[in-house]
C-alpha cells in the first residue's frame, strides 16, 4: 500500500469543519423555525460561519499538499 | 401582467431560499478562490526561492482575503 | 477474519468501468455514452415537438405533460431566481435542464445503465456555455469595463486592498463558478454509478461465486440494497439536473442586476 500520511491527516482534519458546518446549519434551521421573520439576519450570520468553517477545511487541504 | 405565471410581486419565501443557496455557493467559491489565487502565487514564489515560507504566507493571506470578501459581500446586514 | 479470501476473484469496479470501447468494432468512434447522448437528445426533441405541435386551448394529455415540464422550469427556476426578465432565458434553461436530466437518468434505465454526464466532457461543455452566457449578459448589460469593475472593485474598500481582492473576485466568477458547476454534476454521477456497480456486481459475485450461507445472505442484502439505491440514484440524478440549471439561472440573474 502506498500513499501519503499527509492525506490521512487531512482526512482527520476535515472531520472538524464537517461537524462545524452541520452544527451551524442545524442552529440556523432551528432559528428560522422559531422566528421565520429573522431569516435575513440569521442567513448572513450562517453564511459567515459556514465560510469560516469551510476556510479551515480548504486551508487544511492546501497545507496537506504543501507541507 | 399578461403571462399566466404566478404573481411575482408578492414576497416569496422560496425565492429567499434560492438566494441563500446562491450565497452559500458564492461564499464557498470566494474562499476557494482566495486560497487558490494567493496560494498559487505563494507556491510559485516558493518554487523559485526554494523556500516553503512564501507558500504558507500565500495560503494564509488568501484564506483571510477570501473570508474578508465573504464578510464584505454577504455578512453585512 | 481473513479478508483476502473475500477479495479473491472479485474485481471491484473502478474508473475503468467508465471507459467504453466503440460499439461497432475497433477503428470506429461511436461509443455507448455517445449513443446515450443521441438517444437522449432525440427523446427530448421529439417529446417537446409532439407536445407543441397542434397546441390547443384545451390541452390534450401530451400537450399537458409538455406544458407542465416547461412550466416547471419557467416558474420554479427562471422566474423565481431571475425575476420577470427570466422569461428570455427560459428556452436555454429548459434545454439545459431536460438535456442533463435525460442523460443523468440514463444511468438507471435498463440496458443503457450509464449516466452519460459522468464523462467530464459533457458537464464541462455545458458549464462553459453557461459561463459564456452569464458573462456576456453582464458585459452587454453593464459594458465591458463596467461589468468587470463592478465584479472586481466593489466600492467601500480602501484602494490598496484591491490588489489583494480583485484577483480573487475575478477568479471566483470566471473560473471557479464553471468549474464547480461541472465538477458537482460529474462527480455526483460518477460516484452514484460506481456505488450501483459495486452493489450489483458485488451481490452477483457473492451469490454466484462465493456461495455458502454467508454468500447467499450477503449477496441478497447487497442486491436488495441496490434496488433501494437505484431509486435514490434516480432522485439524485433529477436533483443534480435541477441544481445545475438553478445555479446557471442564479448566475444569469446576478449578471443582470449587479449593483454592487
Amino acid at each position: 500500500m502506498t500513499g501519503n500520511v499527509n492525506m490521512v491527516g487531512y482526512g482527520l482534519a476535515a472531520i472538524g469543519p464537517g461537524i462545524g458546518i452541520g452544527l451551524i446549519f442545524a442552529a440556523y434551521i432551528s432559528g428560522v423555525a422559531r422566528q421565520p421573520e429573522a431569516r435575513g439576519v440569521l442567513q448572513s450570520i450562517a453564511i459567515l460561519g459556514f465560510a469560516l468553517a469551510e476556510a479551515l477545511a480548504i486551508i487544511g487541504i492546501g497545507l496537506a499538499f504543501a507541507l | 401582467m399578461a403571462t399566466d405565471g404566478p404573481d411575482r410581486t408578492a414576497p416569496d419565501v422560496r425565492g429567499d431560499a434560492r438566494k441563500g443557496e446562491a450565497d452559500a455557493w458564492g461564499a464557498f467559491g470566494l474562499v476557494v478562490s482566495g486560497v487558490l489565487v494567493w496560494g498559487g502565487v505563494g507556491w510559485f514564489v516558493s518554487d523559485r526561492l526554494d523556500n516553503r515560507l512564501p507558500l504558507l504566507v500565500g495560503l494564509l493571506v488568501g484564506m483571510f482575503a477570501g473570508l474578508y470578501l465573504v464578510w464584505f459581500r454577504y455578512g453585512r446586514a | 477474519m481473513d479478508t483476502s479470501v473475500l477479495a479473491e476473484g472479485f474485481v471491484s469496479p473502478g474508473p475503468g468501468d467508465f471507459e467504453y470501447s466503440p460499439l461497432f468494432g475497433e477503428g470506429t468512434f461511436f461509443t455507448k455514452p455517445m449513443l446515450i447522448i443521441v438517444l437522449g437528445t432525440l427523446l427530448v426533441a421529439v417529446f417537446f415537438y409532439l407536445a407543441a405541435r397542434r397546441a390547443t386551448r384545451v390541452p390534450g394529455k401530451l400537450q399537458f405533460a409538455g406544458e407542465s415540464a416547461y412550466g416547471f422550469v419557467r416558474n420554479s427556476i427562471a422566474l423565481d431566481s431571475i425575476g420577470k426578465e427570466g422569461m428570455r432565458y427560459v428556452p436555454y434553461l429548459a434545454t439545459l435542464f431536460f438535456f442533463i436530466a435525460v442523460l443523468n437518468v440514463a444511468g438507471i434505465v435498463p440496458v443503457l445503465q450509464f449516466p452519460a454526464t459522468s464523462r467530464i466532457a459533457i458537464p464541462l461543455f455545458l458549464a462553459v456555455i453557461s459561463c459564456i452566457i452569464f458573462n456576456s449578459i453582464g458585459i452587454k448589460r453593464q459594458g465591458f469595463v463596467g461589468y468587470f469593475k463592478a465584479m472586481m472593485f466593489p466600492p467601500g474598500i480602501p484602494w490598496p486592498v484591491y490588489i489583494l481582492l480583485a484577483p480573487i473576485e475575478f477568479f471566483s466568477t470566471v473560473i471557479v463558478r464553471p468549474v464547480t458547476l461541472c465538477l458537482r454534476l460529474t462527480f455526483n454521477m460518477f460516484a452514484g454509478h460506481l456505488v450501483l456497480l459495486l452493489f450489483i456486481l458485488g451481490g452477483e459475485y457473492l451469490l454466484r461465486d462465493y456461495g455458502g450461507p454467508v454468500g447467499v445472505v450477503a449477496g441478497s442484502v447487497s442486491l436488495l440494497g441496490s434496488i433501494v439505491l437505484t431509486f435514490f440514484e434516480g432522485f439524485v440524478q433529477l436533483l443534480q439536473a435541477y441544481v445545475f440549471t438553478l445555479l446557471s439561472a442564479l448566475y444569469i440573474g446576478g449578471a443582470l442586476l449587479d449593483e454592487h
